[in-house]
């Protein structure tokens, strides 16, 4: 062997796959390896995947066998398949199939069948499972329709995860089409990736599709996806999205770019309820009740209608509660959007069994490479401390310093110089103290947007920002998520929630909506601080996605 | 026959007793008066007559051969080794029969205690019977693809970085707290789980403290520069016999001894050939240099971490084998990949399989394992950069990767690395000797520049910090200009290591395949001749005993009563006999007895060296040493069944 017979693939002992991107096979092996395997980072050499149970439960759930899983690693292998790893293959997928879950002739009671006694005695004496599980003997059980989610959940816990064959409800049938000409007098055609999306969410509509997760880089299209298995599905649908905002980019894009009357597309947020065949909600509305001890009235939302489909935008933003009632209906379909499937809260696995299984995943860099997203150049502009602050930030405490640096005065002038810069590109100033934006909204003279900025005072300055009438704007963190800026093309982020990576990528997602020249991200941070060492674990998802950041220190005195 | 110089000189300076027992029974009666040389030539003259080599050597059983093979192969032959070497195979009183026997037939000889073939018949006794293959009794195998060794320089190399990076390892006792192994567990996923995983853990302990790879500072562990700059001048195969050998002992003062022995294994056992385990014991008894490897437990010991460390592979048969992928000059190959090292922009740093410690070294230092695996990943973060930075700088470390890694480093590293400098230099902290020199002394210093060499640091005018290590070389120079500095205080000169040296000694080269040997006995009818002679029925025996065992080969030999048969054997009821026969051995220094006795209803025999009788009330104790172990050994002489004086050079 040398180095050119290198096949692409390294599996380490622990089922982690490296990837190297320079072999001549990398795609190739990309393309087979990724039905069992997720997707870690994707840094400029060495990809990271790992075969996970949820992942190969996943890949079993779509009839890969594990022969097949370790051809594809023997056949791409640089050196020998540890083992332990074809055996954990071997052991786990060997799980999924012993327990079935069917319908009965009560449509609202559901049966579990297992494969085993051993299985059957183990589940018996599960205290989780005891309020939800009635043995019936002969290797079944029964539960409530509306504890499949909860029941899923707690067999993943156990390791056994289920072959959900009780068929999904279709709900009420609603047909339309896509328009080949939008609205807005555009071409529309569906891209490959969006059609591949799609196609592995619906998946011939066999038992264990229709449910389940993509993710895509901010600007790819993620709402074009969603309509798309509208479309397949041809059915009422509730869509639930981060903001008012957002509910109006979805509701706009619908009309822009299907056949659907502008009167069958309902809002329903704290301003509006109206419930139509295809209805957009908001989270904050879903999750509104009057105090901590009372019901969440807006729950109804999902009994109101027979959906046949549930689109959770933003998926890695879903509310807990939102998780409970999402457990309740696992009898419709439901697909959730994101870019960065991180969870603060490290609810990624609720994610998976409640919302459904990763069924797309795609590189950033990938889609920057064919042009789907705009490339985009990430800075991190390091600035000194303001003097004066420097006595402050010594005796701060973790959480001060933090504070202290992030509104450093000296990013103020920086601002003022990167929009000089860049004065004919559309740029969003992005930040996370009020008071720091306003301030700096005041000094170059820019509209604010904050949390409190009523929706219509915010939709209007979106209008104008995207008419061109207005240049610059200053946002607070509401526009991390689910805002459609398409010609932004310059991000200038002053300050953000600490290390939040999910934070970093969703504000460089802003600028990523494909247009005539290249996107920049700038990252303006204070040298030798706190805020350092945060910016670098804020970087990690995206550098793991292979941006590059381009790091710059300036000069206070230049900017007297 | 090779009847030179050097055997007359050994017959010659056999013991008189010896010397003339030898003598009656291959030429006869002795006439006196006698010459000790002419009898030597009778002697000649009779084994040349009488085709004695064919006949010696043909008499031989496989038990004589293998013994004589095992004389050749036991660096120092003695009887208590020769018996080691067999692994309690032969018991100790057979072996000595049986060298006795040898040394009878002519064929050994021993000098103060360690045995020869003689040089009568060494030539022969080395290409007709000296049988490796029967010794080290293999079977040809087909060999394998091999397994994968796990010691690398990788693995040394990311628990150098563990150590290093992770903090609060280490108990005030200097052991590991229960933390470390928690994490260990987490950094090496799959290194330390299966059946061997914790013997794998204690060889790697054992190559830390052994090779003295670093210094507990605190609650903090210190690489030991010297030791590592040993290390990566070693070729990686001898670098990696440092870490086996270090893995296999609880001790560095035989560390040489065992690099010598296991590189003699290595390079001796052939890659189709599986042993058993006792076969393999004695081939690594051959083999050995080192004096802790001379009993069955501490070979079987080694055995087993050869096998941990898979040097060896045991194979299903139940042989033992080398690892046939093991190439100590080609150990852990790139296949053509120069570039051992992967660095990403987001500060991901990889080992390939096949670092070295040469390479590798520097970025353990300055970066942190995440970990262990075929591909090793470890993270630069400013804690671990910073952390580097005490133990190298900077520079060093950025020209490494950026040569190893294959790629120029990104812009993003390589300014995060300067600033994360930067910020290391505002405070400092120096560990040196300070030298404070007066004014109208320290112009003598800047004029003459003598000290400048030694200087880290001149913060202000007149202090000097100095290299502890360096200091006597300064204190030197400054005496040589009339400056003579008292001591403030006083550093303890920090020790500087090296790794121990060891000898290169050749392989062994054996022919594996087993001779098949034709052994003859009695070529002639010699016991139905002894049937027709006028004898005792004790001197008939006697003579149809050496018959057996083929010392007596020729009729001319046989003459009855010309052995002192009477004074060899003390058995039964015979207690006066018993008596008589242990002090006339006790007068001959190299006389053993046999002792036979019941304990337990059981027949046991000891082989001793009798030390003296004493008389307590109406009784006679025999005090002695039991032989090989010599250990104290008494009795009451009226318990003994069977008493046997064994004559011999051997001891």
């Amino acid at each position: 062997m040398n180095v050119s017979q290198f096949k692409p693939l390294i599996v380490q002992g622990d089922s982690s796959l490296l990837l190297d991107v320079h072999n001549p096979d990398f795609e190739k092996a990309r393309g087979d390896i990724a039905p069992f395997a997720e997707l870690e980072k994707s840094p400029e050499h060495m990809h990271t995947y790992k075969i996970t149970p949820l992942s190969l439960w996943n890949a079993a759930s779509a009839g890969i066998t594990q022969d097949e899983i370790n051809h594809i690693l023997d056949t791409y292998s640089r050196f020998p398949v540890p083992d332990n790893v074809k055996f954990t293959v071997r052991d786990i997928i060997s799980r999924y199939g012993k327990l079935k879950l069917n319908k009965t002739e009560d449509e609202m009671t559901l049966m579990l069948e297992v494969e085993t006694e051993i299985i059957y005695m183990e589940l018996s004496s599960q205290k989780s499972l005891k309020q939800l599980l009635l043995p019936m003997g002969s290797l079944t059980f029964h539960l409530k329709l509306l504890n499949r989610g909860v029941v899923k959940q707690e067999l993943l816990k156990l390791g056994y995860p289920v072959k959900d064959l009780a068929p999904l409800k279709d709900g009420d049938p609603y047909k339309f089409n896509f328009r080949e000409t939008t609205l807005s007098g555009r071409t529309f055609g569906i891209r490959d990736y969006q059609k591949e999306a799609c196609d592995a969410f619906v998946g011939n509509n066999k038992p264990g599709t229709g449910f389940g997760t993509m993710v895509l880089p901010c600007g790819a299209g993620k709402t074009i996806v969603g309509m798309s298995v509208m479309e397949k599905l041809q059915t009422n649908t509730l869509i639930l999205t981060t903001n008012v905002a957002a509910v109006h980019q979805w509701i706009d894009e619908i009309a822009d770019k299907t056949d659907i009357p502008k009167e069958d597309i309902g809002e329903y947020t704290g301003d509006k309820k109206n419930i139509q065949p295809i209805t957009v909600a908001t989270y904050q509305i879903l999750v509104w009740r009057k105090n901590k001890e009372s019901e969440f009235p807006h729950f109804d939302l999902f009994r109101k209608r027979n959906w046949g489909l549930i689109v959770y935008d933003e998926v890695h933003l879903l509310p807990a509660p939102v998780f409970k009632v999402t457990a309740e209906i696992q009898a419709v379909r439901r697909v959730g959007l994101t870019a960065t499937l991180i969870r603060e809260d490290g609810a990624e696995g609720d994610v998976f069994t409640l919302v459904g299984p990763k069924r797309y995943d795609v590189p950033w860099k990938q889609l920057e490479t064919q042009g789907w997203i705009a490339t985009a150049y990430c800075h991190e502009i390091r600035v000194d401390l303001y003097d004066d602050d420097k006595i402050k930030y010594a005796i701060a405490d973790k959480r001060k310093k933090f504070r202290i640096a992030s509104e450093n005065p000296w990013k103020i002038t920086i601002i003022k110089r990167l929009l000089e810069k860049h004065k004919d590109d559309q740029t969003l100033v992005i930040g996370q103290y009020v008071s720091q934006l306003q301030e700096i909204a005041k000094i170059i003279n820019a509209p604010l947007i904050t949390g409190k900025t009523p929706n219509p005072e915010r939709e209007k300055i979106f209008d104008k920002f995207k008419k061109g009438e207005v240049k610059v704007i200053v946002v607070s963190k509401v526009a991390n998520f689910a805002i459609n800026l398409p010609d932004a093309s310059v991000a200038i982020q002053v300050s953000g929630t600490f290390g939040s990576r999910q934070e970093e990528a969703q504000r460089l997602g802003r600028i990523l909506r494909p247009k005539e020249k290249d996107s920049s991200f700038y990252s303006v941070v204070t040298r030798h601080t706190t805020e350092e060492t945060f910016a670098a674990n804020r970087q990690k998802f995206l550098a793991e996605q292979g941006y590059k950041y381009n790091i710059e220190i300036w000069n206070t005195k230049d900017l007297m | 026959m090779n009847i030179s110089g050097e055997w007359r000189h050994v017959i010659l300076t056999l013991p008189d007793n010896y010397f003339f027992e030898l003598m009656k029974n291959y030429l006869g009666r002795i006439q006196t008066p006698f010459n000790k040389h002419e009898l030597v030539d009778k002697l000649a003259s009779f084994l040349s007559q009488h085709n004695a080599e064919d006949k010696i050597l043909n008499s031989l059983d496989q038990k004589e051969r293998l013994i004589l093979t095992s004389i050749e192969f036991i660096s120092i032959p003695t009887a208590k080794n020769i018996y080691d070497f067999f692994i309690g195979e032969i018991p100790f009183i057979e072996l000595c029969d049986t060298l006795k026997t040898l040394e009878e037939k002519l064929i050994i000889y021993s000098d103060t205690g360690v045995i020869f073939l003689s040089p009568l018949f060494a030539d022969q006794v080395r290409t007709e019977v000296v049988n490796p293959g029967l010794l080290y009794k293999s079977e040809k195998i087909e060999p394998t693809s091999g397994e994968m060794i796990w010691l690398t320089d990788g693995v040394i190399l990311s628990f150098l970085s563990f150590l290093i990076h992770q903090k609060d390892l280490i108990k005030s006792s200097g052991a590991f707290k229960k933390k470390a192994f928690n994490q260990i567990e987490l950094l090496y996923p799959h290194l330390f789980i299966d059946k061997d995983g914790e013997s794998r853990l204690t060889q790697i302990r054992r190559i830390i403290h052994n090779l003295r790879l670093v210094r507990i500072e605190g609650t903090s562990l210190i690489p030991r520069d010297d030791i590592w700059d040993n290390l990566k001048n070693l070729a990686t195969g001898e670098g990696w016999l440092y870490m086996v050998a270090a893995a296999t002992t609880e001790s560095t003062s035989h560390l040489g001894n065992r690099i010598t022995t296991i590189k003699r294994i290595i390079q001796t056992i052939p890659k189709d050939r599986g042993f058993y385990p006792d076969n393999l014991k004695k081939l690594i008894k051959a083999l050995n240099s080192d004096h802790t490897l001379l009993d069955n437990s501490s070979v079987t010991d080694l055995i087993d971490d050869l096998i941990v460390l898979k040097v060896l592979l045991n194979r299903e048969d139940g042989t033992i084998t080398i690892n046939p992928i093991l190439d100590l000059e080609n150990l852990n190959p790139n296949y053509g990949d120069i570039n051992p090292v992967i660095l990403q922009g987001n500060f991901d740093v990889t080992y390939k399989p096949w670092i070295s410690i040469h390479d590798g070294y520097l970025i353990a230092i300055f970066c942190k394992l995440k970990k262990m695996d075929i591909y090793t990943e470890l993270e630069l973060t400013k804690e671990s950069f910073i952390k580097g930075l005490t133990l190298s700088s900077s520079s060093k470390f950025i020209e490494l990767l950026a040569k190893i890694s294959g790629h120029a480093i990104s812009d993003n590293v390589l300014l995060t690395l300067k600033e994360w400098e930067k910020e290391t230099q505002k405070a400092r902290h120096y560990e040196a000797s300070v030298l404070l020199v007066d004014e109208d002394k320290d112009f003598i210093l800047k004029e003459t520049g003598i000290i400048k060499d030694y200087i880290i640091l001149n913060p202000s005018p007149g202090i000097y910090l100095i290299n502890p290590k360096e200091y006597k070389q300064v204190q030197t120079l400054l005496e040589s200009v009339d400056i003579y500095p008292i001591d403030k205080s006083h550093t303890p000169p920090t020790e500087t290591e090296t790794l121990p040296e060891y000898t290169d000694r050749p392989p062994l080269v054996i022919d594996w395949e087993s001779k098949t040997n034709n052994i003859i006995t009695s070529p002639e009818n010699l016991e139905g001749y002894i049937r027709d002679i006028s004898a005792t029925k004790d001197e008939k025996d006697d003579l149809v005993k050496r018959i057996k065992r083929g010392i007596i080969f020729t009729k001319e030999q046989i003459q009855p009563g010309i052995s002192k048969t009477d004074f060899s054997e003390a058995k039964g009821v015979n207690y006066q006999a018993k008596l008589r026969l242990i002090e006339v051995s006790l007068k001959a220094s190299n006389n053993r007895l046999e002792i036979n006795y019941v304990k337990d209803f059981k027949i046991h025999k000891e082989l001793i060296l009798p030390i003296k009788i004493e008389k307590i009330d109406d009784k006679k104790i025999l005090h002695g040493q039991s032989l090989p172990d010599e250990e104290d050994f008494s009795i009451d002489i009226g318990k003994i069944s069977l008493v046997r004086r064994v004559q011999t050079t051997l001891f």
